[in-house]
């Protein structure tokens, strides 16, 4: 266990490699999504720091102020912008305790927002995964998405989910509008995603960006990814991307998450290496 | 707040320990048992806020998580009920040494009842257990988050893919043992440790609560069941929503604290 922070308020868990791992000059951290506890959703966070660990890369996974067991921040400032110098302390944490000078930033979904804020801007960040991040629609999108009606197994799914609300309808509840006003979002327009993915990968920052079958309505074809920011050289060096179509949103299936693992590790490696 | 890992290197768990910020004439230690894997994120901040409360009014308070679950050591598929009721023994004997006392109060939410109540049945000295929307027939338990998990599969936002990994149960492996594990539980027939008294806290009305409050009182145990209208996972929920509960939590801490300042 890790205290840091002001007054050591916020709590993460170090994840060390085991002696005879590769050493590493990358460092991970990991935080939370949505509500959730720095364990992860279904412990995606405890899993992916125990895999990473195994070969090399000491991880933190740490609760934002005011999230999991750490204490909100008393300073000024809203919480996106406590959550941005929590990530500041995170980083400088886990790169006392590691020794790494460089940092991998992993998020999924609403946790993409610190993170992306935080890489955009911040040097030691070598790389960031970015999880069910941003998407934004295409010309291509809207041509894929005009075929999708097509699809047999897309209305065979419909119908029995139709099935499974008439037997069941107690589980079809929407989410409570109180937890969704837990916290909000902080989308960037496609015009500044494209100028600060190419400041980044100007500045030598690769980014992993992973799409899970949830994502759909965003985003419903790998190439999207170049059709959103074009294929300049330097972007297409330094964005990669994992095409996870039969993964759902948390990760719920413990083989997605082995999946989405393994597709982290190889890319980790290319970061390692430079 | 105090966070660390007990027990041995192979079998650590996450512990939370809340310090009082007032001192009362007779200490009092709570031990909150969480729900498992399958409940354990949507529950975390109420289990917090619980012990937060409960540490403002003067007593010390112990979150843990269970071998294989959380923060603690183990694969996610090392779990079983008989295993995590170890955990709670162990959980209490840390909390004891810590406060100082010797009677230590145990509140289990949802499946984190009926580990509670199976750790009292195996020897763990408990002073008040106090259940909160319990699992009470693994059956029924099963059944719904079955039912919960086709509902996900089902997902009109989850178009493309219909896999669903063998053997597992809302996020999380379990395989045929411990699934026969969990059917077979049904604490209206567990034998009953040495515990003084039993509160049951449901958010709605419930005929196996009322069967299990019956069993216990014929067993001289005091036992007692409120229903206060709540958010509660014992009901069907937006699976990644958080529980809101105020309603329970505050009569707890009553139950729990009385009218301590």
């Amino acid at each position: 266990m890790v205290c840091f922070g002001p007054n050591g308020q916020l709590v993460g868990v170090l994840t060390e490699p085991p002696a005879d791992a590769p050493s590493r000059d990358v460092a991970i951290v990991l935080s939370n999504t949505g509500t959730n506890s720095r364990v992860g959703p279904f412990r995606l966070n405890v899993e992916l720091a125990r895999t990473f660990a195994n070969v090399g890369y000491t991880t933190l996974r740490f609760d934002r102020s005011g999230l999991g067991d750490s204490a909100r921040r008393d300073a000024p400032g809203d919480d996106h912008q406590h959550a941005l110098l929590d990530t500041q302390d995170a980083i400088e944490c886990v790169r006392q305790q590691s020794g790494a000078t460089r940092i991998v930033l992993v998020a999924l979904c609403s946790g993409v927002d610190v993170a992306y804020a935080t890489a955009r801007t911040d040097a030691r960040v070598a790389g960031a995964v970015f999880i069910d991040g941003y998407a934004y629609h295409t010309d291509g999108y809207r041509a894929r998405h005009t075929r999708r009606v097509l699809d047999v197994e897309r209305l065979k799914r419909k119908f029995r989910r139709q099935q499974h609300r008439a037997r069941h309808p107690e589980f079809f509840a929407e989410p409570s509008v109180e937890a969704s006003a837990l916290f909000t979002r902080v989308i960037p327009t496609l015009e500044t995603f494209r100028h600060d993915v190419e400041v980044m990968a100007d500045r030598g920052t690769r980014l992993l960006l992973v799409y899970t079958g949830a994502m759909g309505l965003h985003i419903n074809a790998p190439e999207q990814v170049a059709e959103m920011l074009g294929d300049g050289a330097a972007v297409t060096t330094a964005v990669s991307v994992a095409w996870m179509p039969d993964a759902d949103h948390l990760f719920m299936q413990p083989s997605r998450r082995q999946a989405l693992a393994a597709s982290v590790l190889t890319w980790l490696d290319s970061v390692s290496a430079r | 707040m105090n966070v660390g890992f007990f027990g041995p290197p192979e079998a650590q768990r996450f512990y939370a320990h809340h310090v009082p910020s007032v001192s009362l004439a007779r200490p009092r230690a709570v031990l909150l048992c969480n729900p498992g894997p399958q409940e354990f994120r949507q529950a975390h901040f109420a289990l917090r806020t619980l012990a937060d409360r409960l540490a403002e009014r003067g007593a010390h308070v112990l979150r843990f998580d269970y071998v294989g679950t959380g923060d603690s050591a183990g694969a996610s598929d090392v779990g079983s009920l008989d295993g995590w009721a170890d955990d709670v023994h162990d959980a209490v004997d840390e909390l004891r040494a810590r406060a100082g006392v010797s009677r230590v109060s145990v509140v289990g939410l949802r499946l984190g009842a009926a580990v509670a109540a199976r750790a009292a049945a195996r020897g763990t000295r408990i002073h008040e257990l106090v259940l909160w929307d319990p699992v009470i027939r693994g059956a029924r338990y099963l059944a719904e988050l079955d039912a919960l998990q086709e509902r996900i599969r089902l997902d009109l936002a989850y178009p493309i893919s219909d896999i669903v990994d063998s053997e597992t149960l809302l996020g999380h492996r379990m395989s045929v043992t411990q699934r026969a594990e969990l059917e077979a539980l049904d604490l209206r027939h567990e034998p009953r440790g040495a515990i003084s008294r039993v509160t049951i806290f449901t958010a709605a009305p419930d005929d196996d609560a009322a069967a299990m409050r019956e069993v216990y009182r014929l067993d001289g145990v005091t036992t007692d069941i409120q229903v206060l209208p709540d958010a509660s996972l014992a009901h069907p929920v937006w699976h990644e929503d958080t529980l809101l509960a105020r309603a329970i939590p505050a009569a707890i801490l009553a139950r729990l604290l009385g009218d301590t300042p």
